[in-house]
């Protein structure tokens, strides 16, 4: 008796083409990741400016 | 120059950024993603999209792989999962609870067996494409791909016993859909 499972397996192979476009979406969401990353990154340093320069003022105003 | 094993492409991916590494692992494993893709889908070009897809979902990931499998396990369960999740969506009918308890006796799951494995091919597909999409994913695992119990409980993320109850209950459900279909034979 032969497996049925293995007389329906499909043999089709991946369409030409597809890598390419793989790979472009791919590029995209590396592009779109980096993006994020700077944005995260600089508003993490603004937020921490922020801070400092609040810190700075408060020790300025206990010095006072 | 030496070929590198999946795992050492990821961290080279991982730790030098080179997202260019993953078309290795694209040309490694395209047909048989490809072929899974087919199954679950009603033409080509849906089984593109899927495929696109699952190695898009497998990129965007990559971090999350911990290396507990292997990577072509972890890639199969993506691919089974997003297909499952795909043929539920576009199907007509809703599904019941797989987890919904019942028995099956040994006996019953063996004539099941037998049953399921002497389906003409033409016939099987079209009972295939009946049943709950879970529990041809399973079917396809154990009869198609011939997976081990233990390859299976790291794609599924189960026990064994959850495996083989889920094996049963499969098998079970295909041999019902068989007779419902083709009853008047």
């Amino acid at each position: 008796m032969s497996n049925p499972f293995k007389i329906i397996e499909p043999n089709e192979s991946a369409p030409e083409g597809s890598k390419d476009e793989l790979m472009g979406s791919i590029g995209s969401v590396v592009l779109i990741l980096r993006f994020v990353q700077l944005f995260m990154a600089d508003s993490t340093a603004v937020i921490l400016n922020k801070f400092k320069i609040d810190l700075d003022q408060n020790d300025q105003n206990k010095l006072e | 120059m030496s070929k590198l094993q999946d795992e050492e492409i990821v961290r080279k991916i991982l730790d030098e950024n080179n997202h260019e590494l993953f078309g290795q692992l694209y040309d490694r494993y395209k047909e048989r993603v490809f072929q899974k893709c087919i199954s679950f889908s009603k033409n080509e070009d849906e089984a593109k999209d899927l495929l696109h897809d699952v190695f898009l979902k497998t990129f965007v990931n990559l971090s999350k792989f911990s290396g507990r499998s292997s990577f072509s396990t972890w890639l199969y369960s993506i691919t089974y999962n997003y297909c499952v999740d795909y043929a539920r969506k576009k199907a007509k009918v809703k599904f019941k609870d797989i987890n919904e308890m019942y028995e099956i006796s040994d006996f019953d799951d063996k004539a099941n067996e037998e049953n399921l494995l002497s389906i003409r091919a033409e016939r099987l597909k079209r009972v295939l494409d009946e049943i709950d999409p879970r529990n041809k994913m399973i079917l396809l695992m154990k009869f198609q791909d011939e997976f081990s119990i233990k390859k299976i409980m790291e794609v599924m993320d189960l026990s064994e016993s959850a495996v083989k109850m889920r094996i049963k209950r499969a098998k079970a459900s295909a041999v019902t859909k068989y007779r419902e279909l083709f009853k008047e034979d």
